[in-house]
């Protein structure tokens, strides 16, 4: 979603004429944002990234990512473990 | 079982199925919208009163996607389609359960005599909406729904509802055989019998009911099959201090379409053996499953050694006749 859209989205939850109706759609655009992050987690997962990349690409830190998503994640995926600095 | 242990675990089956449901549809918390699914899917009187309205479970779960996706659509974002499938085990793990969740199933199922549909009428008094949203994406009128769910208990259910009465039960559980406990639980999966009978009856598709349980499944050259207890994560890395067992199973008695018992005999010295039996009922497009389990008493001085730890082992029996039935569900749903 470009920016426009992001800010057309805002004024459109924020002008609802029932404030009710405009945090349900929040709700739902909790639910498709958390779904889409898990995927994307998933997918570099599975290209080979680290839990360390993940992190550094979603702007939070490693034990955050990994506390959230190390279970939730199709368990089939083989997660590297984690590797020592140089 | 007491009612209390019984609504325990079923309010434990619901969370799980919920947890189902939200993983099948791609979300990652489930909330309770999909303990509606999961109390369509677990075939209780909440169910008939909907599957009467002409509510199926794939409806159900498409009326969901809708509301999200309309709701979407009055911030101008079109949702992608998220469902997935699912993996071969039970993969809900890690899907959190919002805490409104496990607040309306304590509440809606504590007071003594309540069934699944003072659940069902939790859900759509719930002031966000979701559920009602949902009804009316089916074409159903929510405050009809509502009313339809008062009911007076189990006695007045079991002298009025003609359509309760007409709903054939399962046969009665597998005759006990003497000095062994026998645990049953009961189920309904929304696929024909046939269906159901071919999974569960065909060899090589154990795996895929019973897989959560089972590492793999081989097939001697005697032709017993032999069962290889998990001891692996999904990812392939073993499961630390899970010792290995294999179990002989041997199909005990079979009535084709009907019922099928296998004896399930460890290969390990001092292992319990079991007696685990499915039985099948047609219930329209349905069909009612009991899964039990049997196992042998212990006698002597074991007996007294090891009945504090009794009530743990049957509920963990029961807990697996869960996974075993929504393993049943998941694969054909």
């Amino acid at each position: 979603m470009g920016e426009r859209d992001a800010s057309e989205a805002v004024a459109r939850a924020t002008q609802a004429a029932d404030p009710r109706e405009g945090l349900r759609a929040v709700a739902s655009l909790r639910v498709l944002t958390e779904s889409l992050e898990l995927r994307q987690v998933e997918a570099a997962l599975r290209a080979g990234l680290s839990w360390q990349q993940v992190a550094d690409c979603l702007g939070v830190t490693r034990q955050a990512v990994h506390r959230k998503y190390h279970r939730r994640i199709d368990q089939s995926i083989a997660v590297p473990r984690r590797e020592r600095r140089p | 079982m007491s009612g209390l242990a019984d609504k325990a675990l079923t309010s434990g089956a619901l969370a799980l199925a919920a947890t189902e449901e939200c993983a099948r549809l791609g979300h990652t918390r489930a909330g309770l919208e999909h303990l509606f699914l999961a109390v369509l899917g677990h075939g209780g009187p909440a169910a008939r009163l909907l599957a009467s309205h002409g509510v199926t479970l794939a409806d159900a779960r498409d009326a969901v996607t809708r509301v999200h996706a309309a709701r979407l659509a009055s911030l101008g974002v079109t949702a992608p389609d998220l469902t997935r499938e699912l993996p071969d085990r039970i993969g809900a793990e890690g899907v959190e359960t919002d805490d409104r969740v496990g607040g309306v199933l304590g509440v809606a199922l504590a007071p003594s005599g309540a069934d699944d549909r003072d659940l069902l009428r939790a859900l759509v008094d719930d002031e966000g909406g979701l559920v009602r949203d949902v009804l009316g994406g089916l074409g159903l009128d929510a405050d009809a729904v509502r009313a339809a769910t008062v009911h007076e208990g189990p006695e007045a259910d079991a002298d009025a509802a003609p359509e309760d009465a007409d709903v054939p039960a399962v046969e009665a559980a597998p005759p006990s055989m003497p000095g062994w406990r026998t645990i049953s639980r009961d189920g309904v999966v929304p696929a024909p019998v046939g269906e159901v009978w071919a999974l569960v009856a065909t060899p090589s598709r154990r795996m895929e009911w019973d897989g959560v349980l089972l590492d793999a499944v081989e097939r001697r050259d005697d032709g017993v099959q032999l069962l290889h207890l998990s001891t692996t994560r999904p990812d392939g890395r073993r499961i630390p201090l899970v010792p290995s067992v294999t179990v002989e199973c041997r199909v005990l008695s079979l009535d084709p379409g009907g019922a099928i018992s296998w004896s399930l005999t460890p290969t390990t010295r001092r292992a319990v053996p079991e007696v685990l039996t499915v039985q099948l009922q047609a219930d329209g497009d349905a069909t009612r499953v009991r899964l039990s389990v049997q196992t042998p008493r212990l006698r002597g001085p074991l007996a007294w050694i090891g009945a504090p730890a009794r009530p743990l082992a049957a509920g963990v029996q029961r807990m697996r006749l869960v996974t075993r039935l929504a393993g049943i569900s998941r694969r054909l749903s």
